[in-house]
């Protein structure tokens, strides 16, 4: 993903303002031309996938929630389902239906901090102010629910933990008209302001070819007119009770993401409402017993379960081997399809260009740090490493690099642990 | 002994009023105003009046490094030429009466070579920096001063031609004596107005210093009491770019001529301040409801717009004298 | 139509609204009833279970029970992360998630407490 070619080299972070997490770019410009664009991604990478495999299902719960901020239900959504299916649970239609409710709210609030984010990488920071100050109608309400701005930890396994009285649901009903009309504002104003316009439209453009060839998912790959949606493809929670619409849009350059998003949150409100009223009653949970009995008796399989987050397709895979930890989980998530977008079509773009280009995809870079590792194909010449090939590889090249100091065992009681026991200093 | 008090004025009229004391209080007041009205359009709070003070002397208290790859004599000395500029400019630029406080003939040229020397200074600053960020914005800078500069001056040149002068107190008595021309002169206000705007680097056009890509451009190296004399300048020009305005195209202290006396030139002072407040009130409206524009957009809007914008208020500023001389019609 | 300047009429608007901000800690919100704050512990229904402990998924409350039958329960709210499944895994309701949240301290003993108590 990577082309040499001459000009001047522009670090576009770890550090820079216009990411909100650590990533670099290494761009190669030529005046205001990007001619070659080089990603590393593994700097906010924090070794959760090794972690969970120490805590028991109930407790990775709420370790997978804190993966991302904004996603954190999908996270725990994706996972309950996965186990669900694990333990052949048949979570209630009550608990479906406020996992729809809260997955709904959660796009609302994630989508309209994106417009925000992308009204400060554009320079138009009273589009940020207005589009956040609006977002607080949701936070709000979500707070109310769960008892948690972020993290609702709404989830369990088997179904939901707080429930919905009719308070909450006339909140509910009131908030959506309120956010109704200053979605209106936005949907008739952002995209006919000549300046976003001059920015946005032509920017950035990912053709449906592109976008189905590396994969594009969530609202990049619905803006470039590929209609993927795990909502409507392999429906989960409530939504096969549900009438919404998947937005595309034909164009593919920033202008159409903007639309799809700000469609996308006219559609969740209208999901919302149907939630609100007509949501069946009957229980929360799909059995009274504690959780330490259900993992009793999870079996030695593994599963995949699938989650439209608020940026895509997001993909949990989860191994059980007999007991109460999982054996393996891996986590594909929408952001990590979605950056070859990001560097093909930064080529040929301006500097000017960069941020926006990069905000475009919505970027969760917590979610998505992986440990990017270069090799020169010593490896038997292959590219490939599987787990222990590569704590063999990771402990080799510690030792070659010689004076690493290892952490002082002596005052404050740390224990230099082998890694695998999850044994907290 | 006339020496003597030409001296006693002159650095009066240099170091307090309007000079240095006057325009480093009235630069902070503006910034200030304009902060207040820049959260207030987007339903914040702002800062308290004090803000840019205290910004102003933390930045002072703080240590001034320089950076191994920067031209040490240019990198230090950047910051004084565009202060020394702004302060200088505002003696031609009428305060109290219609007459400023050194007026000649041909000041205005001055004036308006004055007001570019900040945007040389962040030149030099940044171009000398060592640092890759700063290039591109040094870059930018330069840019974007051959797109605005040459509106600037057409805009700026309306009125002389209206007023037949090219001294800035000589075209604020003409428009003074013949307020319709207030009227006649609105297109040279607008492509003014955005002409000062992107002279001051402020959004829609901050692209030198576009924060969210390049880390502040230009000035991404300085830091302490360079970069507190730095956004001083910017601070002191946003005053005298609204002062050159509201003397060029509102008239100046106009109506308070009427009143004779030291009762006179406070009126005159009063007026001066609401015109330059108004300008600046407009330019931060101007920042808060627009994007930022791509440096080559920006130059394609003051190429294809406002030239011909500017160009087209000459023509007509011409036909307007010439109907009043009864000349035509 | 898209022209510059179509956010001028809402941001005039603005000028009229009240503040979208709170002047904290001037002013403080009421939090509302299912708020997570830090957690509060009643020794008199524990039973020394500990559910709490084999759920917490941030291992901040270690239950210790000796040979006398002393059952210490002790928590550590720097290293909470405020879920409340402890309150849920709970059989006796001995654990409540109490609605405080200014816990902003700057010595570390402060963080711990403990409870001692004989079943």
């Amino acid at each position: 993903m990577s082309e040499q070619s001459a000009g001047t080299e522009i670090p576009v972070g770890p550090q820079h303002p216009s990411l909100k997490e650590p990533a670099n770019f290494t761009l190669n410009v030529d005046g205001e031309v990007i001619t070659g664009a080089e990603m590393k991604l593994s700097y906010n990478h924090r070794g959760i996938e090794q972690a969970v495999l120490s805590k028991s299902y109930i407790e990775a719960i709420y370790l997978l929630e804190r993966i991302c901020g904004i996603c954190s239900h999908a996270h725990t959504s994706a996972f309950t389902q996965g186990v669900e299916e694990l333990l052949d649970l048949e979570v209630p239609p009550r608990a479906r239906y406020i996992r729809t409710l809260i997955g709904e709210l959660e796009r609302i609030h994630s989508h309209m901090l994106w417009l925000g984010v992308a009204g400060h990488e554009i320079g138009f920071d009273t589009l940020w102010q207005y589009a956040w100050r609006d977002r607080e109608i949701v936070m709000d309400l979500l707070e109310e629910i769960t008892g948690n701005r972020v993290h609702y930890s709404i989830n369990t396994i088997g179904g939901v933990r707080q429930d919905l009285n009719d308070d909450y649901r006339e909140a509910i009903l009131d908030g959506m008209d309120d956010l109704e009309e200053r979605i209106d504002f936005y949907r008739n104003t952002v995209p006919n302001e000549e300046t976003v316009r001059m920015r946005c439209e032509g920017v950035g453009v990912v053709s449906e070819e592109l976008a189905r060839e590396y994969c594009a998912v969530g609202a990049v790959g619905r803006a470039s007119g590929v209609p993927t949606d795990v909502r409507k493809d392999a429906p989960y929670a409530a939504y096969d009770d549900v009438d919404f619409d998947v937005i595309t849009d034909d164009r593919g350059d920033l202008l159409a993401r903007t639309v799809v998003r700000i469609e996308e949150i006219a559609q969740a409100i209208r999901i919302i409402r149907q939630v609100a009223e007509r949501i069946p009653e009957g229980d929360l949970k799909a059995s009274a017993k504690p959780p330490q009995a259900l993992l009793a008796q999870v079996p030695e399989e593994d599963v995949v379960s699938r989650y439209e987050a608020p940026r895509g397709e997001l993909v949990h895979y989860v191994r059980a081997d007999g007991t109460d930890t999982p054996a393996r989980v891996h986590i594909r998530v929408p952001t990590l399809a979605n950056w070859p977008t990001v560097v093909e079509s930064l080529k040929g773009s301006y500097i000017a260009d960069t941020p926006i280009v990069v905000a475009g995809i919505d970027p969760c870079i917590s979610c998505t740090s992986r440990i990017g590792v270069e090799t020169d194909g010593s490896h038997g010449g292959e590219n490939a490493f599987d787990l222990d090939e590569l704590r063999e590889y990771g402990i080799e090249w510690y030792d070659e690099r010689g004076n690493v100091d290892r952490p002082s065992t002596e005052d404050d009681g740390r224990t230099v642990a082998d890694g695998t026991e999850g044994e907290r200093p | 002994m006339s020496f003597e008090l030409d001296l006693a004025t002159g650095l009066l009229a240099l170091l307090v009023f309007p000079g240095f004391a006057f325009l480093f209080v009235y630069g902070l007041t503006a910034e200030y105003l304009d902060r207040k009205l820049y959260a207030r359009l987007q339903n914040r709070v702002g800062p308290p009046p004090l803000q840019p003070l205290a910004d102003f002397l933390k930045l002072l208290a703080k240590e001034s490094a320089v950076p191994e790859g920067a031209t040490a004599r240019i990198y230090n000395a950047a910051p004084w030429t565009g202060l020394a500029g702004v302060f200088t400019a505002m003696l031609y630029i009428p305060v109290w009466s219609e007459r400023a406080a050194f007026a000649f003939e041909g000041d205005l040229v001055v004036v308006l070579f004055l007001l570019s020397l900040p945007s040389f200074s962040l030149f030099f600053g940044g171009w000398y920096s060592g640092n890759v960020f700063s290039r591109i914005g040094t870059t930018r800078t330069i840019t974007q001063l051959f797109g605005y500069e040459i509106p600037f001056f057409l805009a700026a040149f309306a009125p002389a031609v209206a007023a037949g002068t090219l001294s800035t107190s000589g075209i604020a008595a003409f428009v003074a004596a013949n307020p319709w021309y207030v009227a006649v002169l609105l297109p040279a206000f607008g492509v003014a107005l955005l002409s000062l705007q992107a002279k001051l680097e402020r959004i829609p056009f901050d692209i030198p210093e576009a924060e969210t890509e390049l880390a502040t451009g230009a000035l991404v190296e300085y830091s302490g009491r360079k970069l507190a004399l730095f956004r001083l300048t910017k601070d002191v020009e946003l005053v005298v770019g609204a002062a050159l305005l509201s003397a060029l195209f509102l008239g100046g202290p106009a109506p308070a001529g009427v009143l004779a006396g030291t009762a006179g030139l406070a009126a005159g002072v009063v007026v001066f301040l609401a015109k330059t407040l108004a300008v600046i009130a407009l330019l931060t409206v101007l920042k808060a409801v627009v994007a930022r524009l791509r440096i080559e957009q920006m130059v394609d809007v003051f190429y294809r717009v406002l030239v011909p914008v500017a160009l087209a208020q000459i023509a007509l500023v011409l036909a307007v004298g010439l109907y009043t001389d009864g000349v035509i019609l | 139509m898209s022209i510059p300047g179509k956010l001028v009429p809402e941001a005039l608007k603005t000028l009229g609204k009240d503040n979208a901000t709170v002047s904290y800690p001037k002013d403080k919100r009421t939090m509302p009833d299912r708020f997570r704050g830090a957690v509060e512990f009643e020794p008199e229904p524990c039973t020394g279970c500990g559910m709490c402990e084999r759920h917490c998924a941030a291992d901040a409350i270690t239950v210790e029970a000796d040979a006398d039958g002393n059952v210490t329960w002790s928590y550590d709210v720097a290293k909470c992360m405020f879920c409340g499944q402890c309150e849920e895994s709970c059989p006796t309701d001995a654990i409540v998630m109490g609605k405080e949240f200014e816990l902003a301290a700057s010595d570390k003993p402060s963080f711990e407490e403990s409870y001692t108590f004989t079943r």
